[in-house]
């Protein structure tokens, strides 16, 4: 086009040109002198450059032209006020990024589909939760809705390696897992229905990682795997993209079949977790009913298996059951984070409607000279989206840099985290925001500019500088833009004090220096119960004799998550009955979390499977069931009737079981070896934690462990070895996120605002410059002038606050669930939010009225 | 020459609206003209009342080409000089057709209103 263009141009020349010429020669001929000739035919022509430039509005692509125009105008601008166009840009792009960041991370999350094909027809039990496998089977026999259905049952498998032996994770499935996920092997084959009966089951599939890892490009043929010491025969190896974290798998590695077994041994339930693909006819509620209506049937039938609250299994899409929890959070950061943009908007709206008073006079000329006002307006509205695409890339980038502090703040359990990053949608999210921005910021200047009053403005013959109408858009803007970051603030300020008094909940334990580590004793080995125990006390022996341990306790549970180890307990005598979290801990255990014994004692070596049964309470259980009496000496019972009784030795400090705002139930402890004879739903004890205090950081001492493990039994490994202090970090990384987020956006909205009336009282300033300097002329000391100049910033802060604190105590009542700690209007931090916002904007205005105290009355009335 | 000038300002006339559309389409009836020979020629044809202002011939010219009413082509002047010559195009020649006889119900009833038949 250029090109083309350009031979236009000079074929207009040489038209021109050959008009003048031919216009010449006749002037010669009719016996001119070839100077006056030329001077009038040059005059008898005209304008030329007008005549080109009209000329050339005939070729169509005046609009385009003009745009351009417009832009290289508007570039030129942006150079000429390197200041004005920093700040509006670097305020854009604040706003942009991270609109784009948390976009990324919610689209991420929320909007992507599963991966697997149609994933919208799996369906889960609520919380991905195991269901009996009688149910499962009643479920399955005759049922109309599903298309396929599948279990599985995750485990860990220790590998024997060559050298070493690994806890890797794993599941036990149906057949017909894969088909129902709609996941195909990348090599080999599914299992084989016949593969789940008792007997045929030692064959695996494995992950494209391990399968890499241990066998590279071999053959699939006759490679096995060496679990819990028996040998596999691998038939198949998943696909790379096959990570199925989102049915509470974290990293498994290998699926071996599982023979669906109703009743164990001991005659109690075995449990499953189902997954199932709908019918693309059937709805979710359809699979329900019939659901219901099974179980219902079943109840019926066997009543002896179910207890009166359990039975019902609610259903769920898997999709939803992966971002359910996690939606009102990003929702509500979104929202926060929308703000934040909406207050850059306000803000570069603001400069821009401050320079645009300042260029009305540029403006009324443009007019004057034949500019129509749409032009003008057209001109100006380029200009504000030139700024804006600028703000937007300066925003995309912001957000590529900052995506990586976001994902780093994200609590690590957040589904999906790994497949978050900035695609196109996220970026295409931004161009359109920085668009949309674009108009909405300059919209507002545009048609103020558009609206001017050219008589008016010539009238006044003042040197540029809107008045009243200006000021007052002005002065709603800032308010406007306050408000907003009183709402920003008020919800930072709430979840930041939640965290802090997160943070402030006393564990009652100490987990500084406090190694876990979570141990996992294959089915196979130590097959009974004093083998077992056995094994225990060898390995605590030989662990805690490792240099830099000070204790090493076992534990079947890690303190802040007991909470699915609740039992019903029934206190001897008054014969209460009392819902209790319990935990199966080693002597060793309230030494390595220092929790402080209050009366009796604690378990010793002695409180073997044969000696009496003894349990420890926590504080709350002894206060609540015999406030009046010693707790020791005193007897309960756990579960039913004829359970034997336990006689309390001790209370212990309360501690923490069901994660840091949780509530939870009192608690009681049971020595290790006595699991079996005091729970009657037995508990093997098989998967237990290992908590090592050490003497200095506990990290250091993984390997040293590690290797004593190995010495006791060299096929024994155990995994997830991370100090107590993270666990305790983790349980409460949603919090920290919310509140940091919050915070950050916060402060962006603070600075903005300020910036915001730092821009309006400066430009107040200036406008006013006059009118001061008569005040000073006519007396008016430095005090007086600044006292007018700030109480007129205190006037917009104040209306802005006002608003503001009414939006938030409307709005903060959304984010109740986050909230720990305190009420959602707060009146604490609704206060101090106000009164730090009016400070900070009185800061703001401090140097414009500085500046208006300085002015000299000579120079500024001399200046009109 | 200031006789001359004050004359041709007194009897200039404004072309209205369009006209000029009508007589640069006209003048080239005859055959392919460059830019000057059309306003040489309007000028002639009118016994030098009506002047083409060239801020409004070569737009106009642009503009007629772009409707494709007329067509240019480079050639050689008898003087030696490369010049742009404008010709009528089929669509030129229907399109003077229907502006020509505009024009003339145009005159008509202007006539039929400034000179009213005697009598009425």
């Amino acid at each position: 086009m250029k090109f083309w263009r350009q031979r236009k141009d000079e074929d207009l020349d040489v038209e021109i040109r050959s008009h003048l010429d031919q216009a010449i020669r006749e002037r010669i001929e009719r016996g001119e002198a070839p100077d006056e000739a030329r001077a009038k035919a040059l005059r008898e022509f005209g304008n030329v450059g007008l005549v080109k430039e009209t000329t050339r509005e005939m070729w169509g692509w005046a609009w385009l032209e003009q745009f351009g125009q417009d832009l290289r105008f508007g570039l030129r601008m942006v150079r000429k006020n390197p200041g004005f166009s920093l700040v509006a840009i670097l305020t854009l792009g604040l706003g942009i990024g991270a609109n784009t960041a948390i976009f990324g991370i919610f689209s991420g999350v929320l909007l992507r589909p599963l991966p697997f094909p149609n994933a919208h027809e799996l369906i889960v039990a609520r919380g991905s939760s195991w269901i009996p496998v009688v149910q499962f089977q009643a479920w399955q026999a005759g049922q109309q809705s599903l298309a396929q259905m599948a279990a599985y049952y995750p485990r860990e498998y220790h590998l024997t390696l060559a050298a070493e032996t690994e806890l890797i994770e794993g599941a036990e499935i149906t057949s017909e897992f894969f088909p129902t996920l709609g996941v195909a092997p990348q090599r080999g084959r599914n299992l084989l229905a016949e593969e789940t009966q008792p007997g045929r089951e030692r064959v695996a599939l494995v992950s494209a990682g391990l399968w890499r890892r241990l066998f590279g490009s071999a053959q699939l043929e006759r490679q096995t795997l060496r679990l819990n010491g028996e040998d596999y025969q691998i038939v198949g190896v998943l696909p790379e993209s096959f990570q199925p974290f989102e049915l509470n798998l974290r990293q498994p590695q290998v699926w071996v079949p599982h023979v669906l077994t109703p009743i164990r041994a001991d005659g109690e339930l075995n449990y499953v977790i189902p997954v199932a693909r709908l019918k693309n006819s059937v709805s979710l509620a359809q699979a329900q009913a019939e659901l219901d209506v099974k179980l219902a049937q079943l109840k019926q039938q066997r009543p002896e298996w179910f207890s009166e609250a359990s039975g019902r299994v609610g259903l769920n899409t898997l999709q939803e059951q992966i971002v359910a929890g996690v939606r009102p959070a990003l929702r509500l950061l979104l929202a926060a984070v929308g703000f934040v943009l909406l207050i850059a908007c306000v803000n570069v709206s603001n400069l821009l409607l401050a320079r645009a008073a300042r260029r009305e006079k540029e403006m009324a000329i443009r007019a004057a000279l034949g500019a129509g006002r749409w032009r003008v307006a057209r001109q100006m509205l380029t200009e504000s989206l030139l700024l804006s695409s600028m703000g937007g890339a300066a925003g995309a980038l912001l957000a590529i840099w900052s995506l990586d502090l976001f994902l780093w703040l994200l609590p690590a359990n957040t589904p999906r985290l790994g497949q978050i990053r900035l695609d196109a949608t996220a970026l295409g999210f931004s161009l359109l925001l920085s668009l949309a921005a674009g108009l909405l910021f300059g919209l507002l200047p545009a048609l103020a500019t558009a609206r001017t009053d050219l008589n008016e403005l010539l009238k006044a013959g003042k040197s540029g500088g809107g008045g009243v109408r200006f000021k007052r858009m002005l002065d709603a803007l800032v308010v406007a833009e306050i408000a907003l970051a009183c709402v920003l603030l008020a919800g930072a300020g709430l979840a930041a004090n939640s965290f802090f008094r997160v943070r402030q909940v006393e564990p009652g334990f100490d987990a500084e220096r406090v190694l876990t580590m979570r141990l996992q004793v294959p089915e196979n080995r130590y097959t009974t119960m004093s083998e077992l125990n056995g094994f225990y006390e060898r390995a605590l022996e030989r662990l805690t004799a490792t240099p830099g341990v000070e204790a090493v306790a076992l534990a079947n549970n890690l303190p802040l998550k007991r909470a699915n180890s609740v039992r019903n307990v029934t206190i001897e005598g008054s014969g209460q009955r009392r819902r209790v979290d319990f935990s199966v801990v080693s002597p060793a255990y309230f030494r390595a979390l220092q929790l402080p014994l209050r009366r009796g004692r604690v378990f010793t070596e002695a409180d073997t499977a044969s000696s009496a049964g003894v349990v420890v309470i926590d504080e709350t259980m002894a206060r609540q069931n015999f406030p009046q009496a010693d707790a020791v000496g005193q007897r309960l019972r756990i579960g039913e009737e004829g359970n034997p009784w336990l006689e309390i030795v001790g209370v212990v400090a309360d501690s923490k079981s069901n994660g840091l705002e949780g509530t939870g139930f009192p608690g009681i402890y049971i020595p290790y070896q006595q699991r079996q004879a005091t729970l009657v739903e037995s508990l093997v004890g098989r998967r237990m934690w290992l908590l090592a205090r050490t003497t200095s950081a506990p990290a250091q001492s993984i390997a040293a462990l590690r290797q004593a493990m190995r010495e006791v039994e060299p096929d024994q490994a155990f995994a997830d070895a991370q100090p107590l202090t993270q666990v305790l970090a983790e349980s409460i990384a949603p919090q920290r996120f919310r509140a940091a987020l919050l915070s950050l956006f916060a402060l962006v909205a603070v600075s903005l605002a300020s910036l915001g009336i730092y821009g309006v009282m400066n430009y107040a300033v200036a406008e006013r410059t006059r009118e001061i300097g008569i005040r000073v002329a006519l007396g008016a000391e430095t005090r007086d002038v600044m006292r007018l100049v700030l109480g007129q910033g205190l006037a917009l802060a104040l209306a802005g606050v006002a608003l503001g604190v009414a939006a938030a105590l409307a709005l903060t009542r959304l984010m109740k669930t986050f909230l720990f700690g305190v009420s959602a209007t707060d009146p604490l931090t609704f206060v101090g939010v106000a009164a730090l916002l009016t400070l900070v904007a009185l800061l703001a205005c401090w140097i414009p009225a500085r500046r208006a105290a300085k002015v000299d009355p000579m120079v500024s009335l001399r200046c009109e | 020459m200031k006789a001359y000038k004050k004359r041709g300002y007194e009897n200039r006339i404004e072309l209205l609206q369009g006209t000029l559309d009508l007589l640069i389409l006209q003048t080239l009836q005859w055959g392919p003209r460059h830019g000057y020979g059309i306003s040489q020629a309007i000028r002639a044809g009118s016994g030098e009342v009506l002047q083409v202002d060239t801020g409004s011939l070569y737009p106009a010219l642009h503009r007629l080409e772009r409707k494709r009413w007329i067509k240019s082509e480079w050639t050689v002047s008898e003087n030696n000089q490369k010049v742009k010559t404008y010709q009528l195009t089929a669509k030129g020649k229907k399109q003077l057709a229907e502006e020509r006889s505009a024009w003339e119900r145009l005159t008509a009833a202007m006539a039929g209103i400034l000179n009213p038949p005697e009598g009425a």
